[in-house]
């Protein structure tokens, strides 16, 4: 049996997956003190005395330590001259200054961020030797100081790490058993600011990582043997690589659920596909190719939104491979307001508590979810197989007091609300798909999460997409993508030199030794490394462009040659340029990537499934805004689905619910899966 | 299909525009080379066919976004006519007589059509890295005339009807240093419009002629109507304001060299009036007069209608006089490459005048950035331009610390292990200056230090914002002062002249020593509270000594000691 647990906000969702491949699913309160009692006791309901050979666990303990400062006291070990990079960061400031701002706290205060007289140039020679007396000093004064670990992160390190491997000596010498970081060992790349952030980012996260670990694995372990953890580049790894890179886990759980319809995509036959996960307070977009996900090489941690181009990098950077996910301030919570007489939704979210009007457990803003309710997308009387009553009296009058604002009826006013929060979602699909050079009408729309299967066939309309993808247990959707990951471990290597200046051997014998790393890694941590797949990519850009493109590498005889060509063609394709000048190749990437046992999505049955009192002739009026107007609507469940269904419809699953609108039709894929296409 | 108006479709369309900004500043940065475009000197708009503008883009956004997208359509439309502007054209131009800023701030221009209607205009400029001239970076003040300054490009078509025009590129490229920097720039703004064309596009097919205008009508109406009812809620009166020049370009004092404004208050629109402001400087430190608009604009947005959309619709109830002649709207061919100094002083006059009519709510100004512009050569003996911006943080705010060390806007420092690529130099320190903070009840950003060794032979230029520090408002003081001190290859040190624009010729193995100003602290630095000061001390912002002598407060072995804090604050506030 496989158990997955995925941490969210409020509730973890549990999934156990048995060896005849039944699921059974089930969510608990996010309790972290007692994460281990929950699952041991979810385990002894969903599957009395059955034993577990492998636990998959996403979870936000990393992003959330960051974003609360609740990292260890970890000092820091810089060139001298440069003890303030972490809060002079790349100086950039919000790009819209609100008079209000404040500039996050650095994880390390000044006092333990001390300097080190050393200096490597740009050419990697030695300008200055180091001043090993001084450094063992200042070592001592950060064991003074109360650190649990050093990070170290010299100028110019990433070219030649000769001073920072002596100070990792120098830290043994003087500070037996204190772990520490090198950059040159955890992101040997250029730019000095995200390098530093993200050693002391690990750095500062392993001791918090390794004691959440420990615990938890002290209450699975009789129950099973592995815990697997989900990495923000959506492939898993063993707990005891996590303890010593938990920079690979920060958005742990975001990228299970992208990483779930990615490999819906591969088994569904689904070229490109964009998919769509909306929540309570946000929702989240990604572009999936031929069943893999686009990445990104950083993230920014407690970043507001991660819309739009500079706002990002108001987090705390962390520099590794992740899936390249859009959220922005937009779910069933998101509240509606009137600013200068023109309606907005969000950011602001009534989150779980109080939660919208029409939960009747004292929210009085109207909601996304509450918009929902008083145009008869979500059902009237009960969600939630049944669980949850809804108080539309109470949603309908809030938006009539909204509509009264803007002149208009309760109705245009809720339909009004899922316009303009739409309109916000937008924002996070044309992030994944135009910003990036691809065209959203040539995708396929994936939507899951609580809220995005009743926004979905609308949102698609808007961006020009006529099909979209509605996957089984679209609510539990993320834990299921913990259940279907393979495991993956990545690695880099700095180049920094014209490729012109480069030969296609010294390429492929880098590439070489990542391999031979990785394979030791895997092998080390009892990962059986034979079925290994590597993946090589190489990190391109004009000399003194901005930023890096990450292309896989091609094959040709003349390497150098073959990498420019496909640069200078996927540049075009992109900015619709080829552009001039020299193109460098900055970095080597390689990914290793050992395949899971494989779980079909669409060999597996849930367990004891919910049995709604549905029946065919059921049917409930929608409105569909000012040109279609209220229409009466089929309602249905997904078990009645057979041929097509023409809308105007809704779908009523367990956890959510699915909007045929007119001029829509729907079809089951499979056993559970729905199509709903343009007629 | 047509839609009836309504206030969601409103906020639908102003939701893409803004993307539609957003994306072309995005694809600009990445694609773009110079080194400005990547910190964020850049600005993108979209408007409606009038140039009224909407959605604003990233960067430096604000300060050219308002007065000289609209200025600029309504040149392209006066000198060509609408007959004459077709699909496929991209307009350009650098002329601070037309519309633009200071000759390195290049526009690309293009129209967009809907229905075959002229329906929009989509604008960004970057900041280029050179632009020929007698000075490399064409931005120093030491120039009396724009002939001086580079290559002037008045406003004209660089792309007719799709087809780039190779012979008018090639002529400006012979005329700057680093041809291929500037060409990519140029490349990646002709991305940026090919962006923005495919956006308003999407937005013409979905929503068609009528809303899309009827959105611009009314996204300017309702920010005209909010701006005007948060005018009408200020105290009427007449303020003024006034700050001297450091310098007149030269390194010369000029007394008559003020800026001075009057801020009228009337029932619900505001007058800056400054008629009173000195007269056109010999040096190219005069602000072109949409640049100074633009100035004015955005302090207002930023300081008092910052919760309104951005849009055009806010400039409507605010007047401004900038008589010709004047530093603020200088007369051709007036030089104004280095406008940039007195651009940021108008902003800080905004802070004060705005202070004065509202007494406790406006932040000090904070310190935008300084300049280390170093031309050299690379050790393969190609031409390397590195220009240096170098941000303060921002000042005290009435309710809180100035974030220290962090721009005020999208603009960012380039990386040091940048920077050291080209191996012409070597920065030795990058620090936030101990004690530097203004004090205040609320403390001003501290200083920042940056020290470069020069490892080639090359000429260096320096542009310091404040040679005198940044006053605070409402009691708070001074931040520690900017300062340049020049250590040669032997270690000798000396102290550079005080001026706006200093030039050097730089010998391998110097070293300069650049201080960013520290900002001004709001309120009495006696009324801070202890523990602040406490919190500051700990994190070795500030040491002991200074918690004394700047704040009254006594501290030992990291704890406060209240009674002889009380002691010497009173002794300080009899004094």
């Amino acid at each position: 049996m496989r158990i997955a647990f995925d941490i969210g906000g409020t509730f973890t969702d549990v999934l156990a997956l048995g060896d005849d491949r039944r699921l059974a699913t089930a969510k608990v309160l996010s309790l972290i003190d007692r994460v281990g009692d929950d699952i041991v006791e979810t385990l002894h309901r969903l599957s009395p005395g059955g034993k577990v050979d492998r636990f998959v666990h996403g979870t936000t303990i990393c992003s959330n330590a960051v974003i609360e400062n609740k990292v260890a006291v970890t000092g820091l070990l810089t060139t001298k001259g440069f003890r303030d990079v972490l809060p002079l960061r790349d100086q950039r400031g919000p790009s819209s200054p609100t008079v209000n701002w404040q500039a996050p706290d650095p994880l390390i205060p000044r006092p333990l961020c001390l300097e080190v007289d050393e200096r490597i140039r740009a050419d990697g020679q030695v300008d200055r030797m180091m001043d090993e007396a001084g450094a063992r000093a200042q070592i001592r004064k950060l064991v003074d100081g109360g650190v649990e670990a050093i990070a170290v992160c010299l100028i110019n390190s990433y070219l030649n790490p000769v001073h920072e491997k002596r100070l990792g000596e120098l830290i043994e010498e003087e500070a037996p058993g204190l772990m520490y970081c090198l950059s040159a060992d955890v992101n040997p790349e250029v730019r000095e600011y995200p390098r530093t952030s993200t050693t002391v980012i690990n750095t500062s996260l392993r001791p918090v990582v390794t004691r959440y670990l420990d615990t938890l694995e002290a209450k699975l372990s009789p129950h099973g043997s592995d815990l697997l953890i989900m990495q923000s580049n959506g492939g898993i790894m063993t707990s005891d690589v996590m303890r010593r890179r938990p920079m690979f886990m920060v958005e742990s759980g975001p990228a299970a659920g992208a990483l779930a319809a990615a490999r819906f995509a591969a088994e569904a036959g689904l070229k490109n596909v964009l998919s769509f996960d909306m929540g309570g307070t946000t929702a989240k977009a990604c572009l999936i190719r031929d069943g893999i996900p686009l990445e990104k090489s950083r993230v920014s941690v407690g970043a507001a939104t991660t819309a739009g181009g500079w706002s990002q990098d108001l987090g705390h950077v962390v520099r590794v491979p992740s899936i390249d996910l859009v959220e922005v301030g937009a779910g069933g919570g998101s509240i509606a307001w009137i600013e200068g007489g023109v309606l907005r939704v969000g950011p602001h979210s009534a989150g779980a508590d109080p939660g919208p009007v029409c939960y009747a457990r004292g929210g009085t803003r109207p909601t996304v979810t509450d918009a929902n309710v008083v145009l008869g997308n979500i059902s009237p009387q009960v969600i939630g197989n049944g669980k949850l009553r809804i108080d539309r009296a109470a949603a309908l009058e809030a938006y009539e007091k909204l509509g009264k604002e803007l002149g208009i009826d309760a109705l245009q006013a809720a339909f009004g609300v899922t316009q303009v929060a739409n309109a916000v979602m937008m924002r996070a699909l044309r992030a994944v798909s135009i910003e990036r050079g691809f065209d959203p009408r040539d995708f396929v729309l994936m939507a899951f999460g609580g809220a995005g299967p009743i926004h979905a066939a609308a949102l698609a309309e808007s961006i020009g997409i006529d099909k979209v993808v509605i996957p089984a247990y679209p609510g539990l959707f993320s834990a299921l993508g913990l259940l279907l990951a393979d495991f993956r471990v990545d690695h880099i290597a700095a180049m920094a030199k014209p490729l012109d200046a480069i030969d296609g051997k010294t390429i492929l014998a880098r590439f070489v030794g990542l391999e031979t790393a990785a394979r030791e890694e895997l092998d080390r941590t009892g990962v059986k490394s034979a079925n290994v797949r590597f993946e090589r990519k190489v990190d391109v850009r004009y000399a003194h462009q901005l930023d890096e493109m990450s292309l896989n590498l091609p094959e040709g005889a003349n390497l150098p040659q073959a990498i420019k060509q496909l640069y200078v063609d996927t540049h075009k394709r992109e900015f619709g340029f080829e552009g001039t000048g020299q193109a460098m190749l900055i970095n080597l990437r390689l990914r290793a990537i050992v395949p899971s046992d494989p779980v079909e999505l669409s060999s597996l049955q849930e367990v004891g499934a919910a049995q709604s009192d549905r029946k065919e002739g059921d049917t409930r009026d929608i409105y569909f805004g000012p040109q279609r107007g209220m229409l009466k609507a089929k309602v249905l469940t997904r078990a009645m689905i057979t041929g097509v269904r023409q809308g105007p419809a809704v779908i009523e699953d367990p956890d959510t619910t699915i909007v045929i609108p007119p001029g829509w039709s729907v079809k089951r894929e499979g056993p559970l899966n729905l199509i709903i296409s343009k007629d | 299909m047509a839609r009836a108006f309504d206030p969601i479709l409103v906020e639908v369309i102003r939701n893409e525009l803004a993307a539609v900004a957003e994306e072309m500043a995005i694809a600009t940065a990445r694609t773009a080379r110079g080194p400005m475009a990547k910190v964020g000197d850049l600005t993108t708009a979209v408007t409606d066919g009038m140039g009224r503008p909407l959605g604003v883009g990233e960067g430096l956004g604000l300060y050219m976004f308002f007065s000289t997208a609209q200025g600029l359509v309504r040149r392209i439309r006066a000198k060509f006519g609408e007959e004459n502007i077709h699909p496929g054209d991209i307009f350009w131009t650098n002329d601070p007589y037309s519309g633009g800023g200071h000759l390195p701030d290049l526009w690309l221009v293009a129209p967009q059509f809907c229905d075959g209607k002229l329906a929009g205009f989509a604008l960004l400029y970057t900041h280029h890295v050179d632009i020929g001239g007698r000075f490399p970076g064409g931005q120093s003040g030491h120039c009396s005339e724009t002939y001086e300054e580079g290559i002037r490009i008045p406003m004209m078509k660089l792309v007719e009807a799709g087809k780039l025009n190779e012979s008018l590129l090639e002529a400006i490229l012979a005329n700057v240093r680093g041809a291929d920097e500037y060409r990519g720039d140029v490349e990646g703004k002709l991305t940026g419009c090919w962006k923005a064309t495919q956006g308003f596009n999407l937005v013409f097919e979905k929503y068609g002629y009528d809303n899309y205008m009827a959105c611009f009508d009314r996204v300017n109406d309702y920010t005209e109507k909010q701006v005007r009812d948060a005018i009408r809620l200020m105290p009427k009166g007449v303020f003024k304001a006034e700050l001297a020049m450091a310098d007149n370009g030269f390194g010369e004092r000029d007394p008559n060299l003020v800026l001075r404004v009057t801020l009228t208050v009337k029932e619900d629109t505001l007058l800056f009036d400054f008629s009173e402001t000195g007269p056109q400087a010999r040096g190219a430190v005069n602000v072109p007069v949409e640049n100074a608009r633009g100035v004015v604009f955005s302090a207002c947005r930023r300081l008092l209608f910052n919760d309104v959309p951005l849009t055009g619709g806010m400039m409507v109830p605010i007047d401004i006089i900038m008589p010709e002649g004047s530093l603020v709207n200088p007369r051709f061919p007036g030089a104004v490459g280095g406008r940039t100094v007195a651009m940021f002083l108008v902003e800080d006059l905004m802070h004060r005048v705005l202070a004065e009519a509202l007494p406790g709510k406006i932040p000090v100004p904070c310190e935008r950035w300084d300049l280390l512009h170093f031309t050299s050569v690379k050790p393969d003996g190609s031409d390397s331009v590195i220009m240096d911006a170098l941000p303060g943080g921002w000042g005290a705010r009435p309710w809180s610390d100035g974030p220290d060390g962090i721009s005020q806007s999208g603009v960012s420092d380039i990386p040091v292990e940048i920077m050291e690529l080209d191996q012409t130099m070597l920065i030795e320190a990058m620090q936030l200056v101990t004690d530097s903070g203004g004090p205040g009840e609320f403390r001003g950003s501290q200083a920042v230090n940056k020290v470069v060794r020069y490892l080639k032979p090359g000429r260096l230029h320096i542009r310091t914002n404040r040679l005198a520090p940044t006053p605070g408002l409402d009691g708070g003081q001074p931040g520690m002062s900017s300062l340049n001190v020049l250590e040669d290859a032997a270690g000798q040190r000396k102290n550079l002249p005080l001026a706006s624009y200093l030039h050097l010729e730089i010998q391998p193995g110097d070293t300069i020593h650049h201080r960013v100003t520290g900002c001004g602290g709001h309120g009495n630095a006696l009324r801070r509270d202890p523990g602040h000061v406490l919190r500051d001390v700990r994190n070795e912002r500030l040491t002991v000594g200074a918690a004394a002598e700047q704040y009254g407060v006594v501290i030992e072995n990291m704890a406060v000691n209240a009674q002889k804090t009380a002691a010497l604050r009173q002794q300080r506030a009899s004094r």
